[in-house]
């Protein structure tokens, strides 16, 4: 009769697929994770709208300086480093510029009395707003 | 050493690298997006649908807009619009209009006086003089009051009619009720991941692709507190988009009608529940009332957040994160 073979040895035997196994399972568990929590994505570029009508798209990827003919001036747009801001507007609220940087998919930039509204756009569904 | 592995063992093993070829093919599916634009009751509209079709999205869209035009003030072609029961004693009026009338006459029947469909007229004179860095004079505030307090509409069958020389101004449930449809038009086309947003204060967010379907709502006037948000209207109401300071004083577009002044203890109300409607006009009264009240918001089922100051000065149990 064979003598049983001790815990120790049988890893010892099998350390290799006991090794490929737990590489396979942790594997396995970050790409899940991986997958189930949305990175908020960047977006690549905006769409400047004046009451509703799209007059402007301006891509994310080059710092610039934008002017845009509003109703009561111009305003200026800035892009630097892939974000978003209103440098400059003719409204008497400034909230627009107060707003800061935007750079997600989702953010908004809005001068209600100018009625304009810069959306902030990529391919990706919109998974977070600020209102 | 060359890598022998039991049969069992290559089971194992390809049971555990299955999902993780799924998870590979997964985070890599072609995404649907729809997106429209539309400029309606005054502010900026962002439709976005992530089912469906673009024509789907324009539909919304059209909708919208055209809804917009039975609310407008000026809108003198629509004759059967609120421009329309503003100029005449008594019109045929479009179901819409009918509807916002109703839901801003229970707006005003829970607000303490607060809230008010009368006061256009006092709303418009005090934009006009705040624009030229000027406050009404109290004689004015009470003249107008007084002409808001003697207006009355009331609706029968199809007709509506208003009695008295103050102006209905229905613009704080109109973004709102126009949700209420456009989610009836979703739910019919079977559309359940969208997220439609009326100007950053009228929303509707139904699911998407997320882990929970859920979408984070940061809220701005109040750095670093956010709610997640699935199938639920929200409704914002803050001063800061409209916003002037005369003489050390803020005054926003909201007229509290029991003083006829536009200047409130609060910087912004937002409210999540059912019924973008309702949330829209009590987002506005309640704005005025003040965070006292807010029981009577949380026992109509709605979650509430008063903020001041960029901080969150209360919030509904559970609300926010």
């Amino acid at each position: 009769m064979k003598a049983p073979v001790s815990f120790l040895k049988q890893i010892q035997r099998h350390w290799v697929e006991i090794l490929v196994v737990s590489l396979a399972l942790i594997a396995t568990i970050l790409a899940v994770i991986f997958v189930s929590i949305p990175a908020r994505q960047k977006a690549a570029y905006a769409n400047v709208s004046i009451k509703g009508e799209i007059v402007r798209r301006i891509e994310l990827n080059q710092d610039a300086t934008y002017q845009v003919d509003v109703p009561h001036g111009t305003m200026q747009i800035s892009v630097k480093n892939g974000k978003i801001a209103v440098f400059s507007s003719p409204c008497p609220g400034q909230y627009c510029v107060h707003q800061g940087e935007k750079e997600h998919i989702g953010d908004s930039l809005i001068c209600a009395h100018e009625g304009v509204a810069i959306y902030l756009v990529g391919e990706g569904e919109t998974t977070e707003i600020t209102i | 050493m060359a890598l022998r592995m039991s049969p069992r063992s290559k089971s194992i093993v390809s049971f555990f690298l299955l999902p993780l070829a799924l998870a590979g093919l997964f985070s890599c599916k072609g995404e649907v997006h729809h997106i429209e634009y539309a400029y309606a009751y005054g502010t900026n509209w962002e439709i976005h649908l992530y089912e469906g079709t673009k024509a789907d999205a324009e539909a919304i869209s059209d909708y919208i807009r055209t809804s917009s035009q039975v609310l407008d003030l000026d809108a003198r072609h629509c004759q059967n619009g609120i421009y329309a029961l503003n100029h005449q004693e008594e019109i045929e009026a479009s179901p819409f209009l009918i509807e916002a009338i109703q839901l801003g006459q229970r707006i005003e029947s829970q607000s303490h006086g607060a809230y008010s469909i009368s006061i256009g007229a006092l709303t418009k004179a005090w934009l006009e003089n705040l624009e030229q860095g000027k406050i009404l004079e109290p004689t004015s505030v009470a003249s107008y009051l007084e002409q808001a307090q003697a207006t009355t509409v009331t609706v029968q069958g199809s007709k509506a009619k208003k009695e008295g020389s103050g102006e209905i101004d229905l613009g704080s449930v109109g973004k709102g009720l126009c949700l209420d449809h456009v989610k009836a038009q979703l739910t019919e086309k079977g559309i359940r991941k969208y997220l439609i947003n009326g100007g950053s204060s009228s929303l509707l967010i139904g699911e998407n692709s997320s882990s929970d379907g859920s979408t984070k709502v940061h809220l701005a006037d109040a750095k670093g507190r956010y709610f997640n948000a699935k199938n639920i209207a929200v409704s914002n109401s803050a001063i800061s988009r409209q916003r002037y300071e005369v003489d050390g004083h803020v005054y926003s577009h909201i007229v509290d009608a029991r003083t006829g002044i536009p200047e409130l203890a609060y910087d912004a109300l937002c409210l999540a529940g059912n019924g973008a409607g309702l949330l829209d006009g009590l987002s506005t009264a309640y704005l005025a009332l003040g965070k006292d009240y807010a029981n009577e918001l949380e026992n109509q089922g709605i979650q509430v957040a008063f903020m001041k100051g960029g901080e969150v000065v209360y919030e509904s149990a559970g609300f926010l994160s």
